[in-house]
């Protein structure tokens, strides 16, 4: 799937997700019994001179944790904070663009545009205007509006047009219509428009490590000046499985928001 | 809520960017308590004229009063939280369950739970849902039950109006002939003023009380019951919108009630032996039926008459074709058709006889 489809991952069963859960659970098992078994084995006097994994940094150096948890907060407001914006300037966006069909067009000119200016530029260009972190939240958030934008206008567009007309035919009005039949109906693609963005910005997050913040991105920053691919390592590890586990998660509200969309008819 | 008339008066309709009106001025009196059927070739503005009584079209002028109130004076929302709307891909809500879905329209109209609950439990039981469906999500049932839940959803709040654009259209025939009967024997007891609109002959026949045709443009050729239009068609584009089957739609909707009946072979059992073969030649048929008291006993051939001392003595033979007044002109057919006695006896409660149906008497009631 493209980064900018706006159709729901429905076309995967049931089944197999469970294969694709039950793969990387055992995955991560097997990981940590050969983490563990290392681990043990840990003697700094025996050490490879030049390992991918210093383990002994990982697991015996004291200050490790705090940082890696440092990062990973900072890594998380740089995701969230920017989302959270992202999500309500592309509602606003949307409700003008469903009012006024002519700004479809213009909204989507600029919000492509946005999507296209490599973000190494962006940080630096923002970096000159505000504060470090102001800059970060302005040029991720600005990343999110595409993708949003698309799947949140996609979803409303989606709702049957009968579904509309039956709506307006019992005496809704156009508020409450929008309310309680329209964003219902088009929570699948919306929920999808969101995890999209999400992973996309977490990935995108580690780029802000050039202004001084970046998260886990830094670390792995800091793994390239000084060669030590160890930090490398661990930010890109962790990074991935930050997405992977806010995209669950998001999975998984989504699912929870509308229980009617998993009900098929009975044979 | 009683059952109100409508009043369509110089309704027209232009939609912007077109010359030519799709509603001309409409002069349409559509009656209380029955149902009325829009019917006519596409581009003939039935769905508009529908669609302009709950004001999703606003006409471009005229008038239009439901018992005798201009819709225009009350606001859209409360106008159409009046009037029943049922359209044929049902239109229920996805993610609301059937209970919710039945329920939509007491929830706009902010009734209490109770009350609510207890009128979606009777409608599902109205429109023949079981109770379990209630909690079920409408992709779960089949398209007939769909549209019974989409019927029920539109008497939810007891209006007096209802409104079906093509209700039966996208289902399969068998369910179409349920849905129906289901719908008339619903009307039976509902009563409520029903303004529908089809692209299909056969079903204006069978559910209008009264048939609106319309040709292109919204003008109304002929708005008249099903038997007059099939009897007397206005003009030659009635005559050919109805087909040529003309005379046996017909035959579906005239019952033997409607027959003149002819007296029929047969004969008292009082009469003498010679009287029942002066009958028999006159009638000129090989058997003759036999009546006591007013009540058909059977009937019997001219050769039984031969060692007859009285006619009450006769054997009778019981085997007959026979019908009820009710049955429909095209039953009696059925029946005279596969009978070797060529007429069909009359019978009430199973036994009083009323008459005889021949082929020649359904022939000069059509004409």
């Amino acid at each position: 799937m493209t980064a900018l489809s706006p159709v729901p991952a429905t076309g995967r069963s049931a089944a197999t997700r469970w294969v694709v859960r039950g793969v990387v659970a055992v995955a991560l098992v097997a990981f940590a019994i050969w983490a563990k078994s290392r681990i043990d084995g840990l003697d700094t006097s025996t050490q490879a001179t030049n390992p991918i994994i210093r383990w002994e940094w990982l697991f015996l150096r004291e200050r490790t944790p705090d940082e890696l948890r440092e990062m990973t907060i900072q890594h998380l407001q740089l995701t969230v904070i920017p989302m959270a914006i992202g999500i309500t300037i592309a509602t606003g966006l949307t409700l003008v663009a469903r009012k006024l069909r002519w700004s479809l067009t213009p909204i989507t000119v600029v919000t492509s545009f946005l999507y296209t200016i490599p973000s190494f530029a962006l940080f630096g260009i923002l970096r000159t205007l505000t504060t470090n972190f102001q800059a970060a939240v302005i040029a991720l958030t600005s990343y999110s509006l595409l993708v949003l934008v698309r799947n949140f206008v996609a979803g409303l567009d989606g709702v049957p047009g009968h579904v509309l007309d039956a709506a307006d035919g019992l005496g809704m009005g156009p508020l409450r219509r929008l309310i309680t039949v329209e964003i219902p109906l088009a929570l699948p693609v919306i929920f999808t428009g969101i995890r999209v963005a999400t992973v996309t910005i977490v990935g995108l997050v580690a780029v802000s490590s050039i202004i001084q913040l970046g998260g886990l991105g830094s670390l792995i920053f800091e793994g390239y000046k000084v060669l030590f691919s160890t930090k490398i390592v661990v930010g890109t590890v962790l990074s991935i499985l930050l997405a992977t586990l806010l995209d669950l998660l998001l999975d998984w509200v989504g699912r929870l928001l509308t229980p009617w969309a998993r009900r098929k008819a009975e044979p | 809520m009683t059952a109100v008339a409508i009043d369509l008066r110089g309704v027209t309709k232009t939609f912007p960017g077109s010359t030519a009106p799709a509603v001309a001025p409409l002069d349409l009196s559509i009656e209380e308590g029955a149902i009325t059927v829009l019917i006519g070739p596409s581009g003939c503005g039935k769905t508009t004229t529908l669609r302009m009584i709950n004001r999703l079209i606003e006409p471009t002028d005229g008038t239009i009063a439901i018992g005798g109130t201009d819709i225009r004076e009350q606001s859209v929302t409360e106008l159409r939280r009046g009037i029943g709307y049922v359209i044929q891909q049902v239109g229920l809500f996805p993610h609301r369950t059937i209970a919710q879905n039945i329920g939509a329209v007491p929830r706009l109209l902010r009734w209490d739970k109770a009350r609510t609950t207890d009128r979606v439990r009777e409608l599902a039981e109205l429109v023949g849902l079981e109770p379990n469906m209630l909690e079920r999500y409408p992709s779960e049932l089949s398209g007939g039950q769909q549209q019974r839940v989409g019927v029920a959803r539109a008497l939810a709040a007891d209006p007096p109006v209802l409104l079906m654009d093509e209700p039966f259209g996208a289902v399969d025939p068998i369910v179409r002939g349920r849905l129906q009967r289901e719908l008339l024997d619903l009307q039976e007891r509902v009563r409520k003023t029903i303004v529908l609109v089809t692209h299909d002959i056969d079903e204006a026949i069978t559910l209008g009380d009264k048939v609106a045709i319309l040709n292109v443009g919204g003008v109304l050729e002929q708005h008249a019951a099903p038997d007059d239009l099939l009897a007397n068609p206005a003009n030659e584009f009635v005559e050919s919108f109805l087909g040529a089957e003309r005379s046996l739609r017909r035959l579906t909707l005239s019952t033997v009630a409607d027959l003149v009946l002819s007296p029929g072979p047969v004969i008292d059992i009082t009469a003498s032996v010679t009287e029942a073969r002066a009958a028999l030649e006159a009638h000129g048929t090989e058997w003759l039926g036999l009546i006591s008291n007013g009540n058909f006993t059977g009937w019997a051939w001219g050769s039984d008459l031969d060692d007859a001392v009285d006619l009450a003595s006769i054997e009778v033979r019981r085997t007959v074709a026979t019908i009820t007044p009710q049955s429909t002109l095209r039953e009696a057919l059925e029946l005279i058709l596969n009978a070797r006695s060529e007429v069909a006896i009359v019978l009430e409660d199973d036994h009083r006889y009323l008459g005889a149906v021949t082929i020649e008497s359904i022939r000069r009631t059509l004409a």
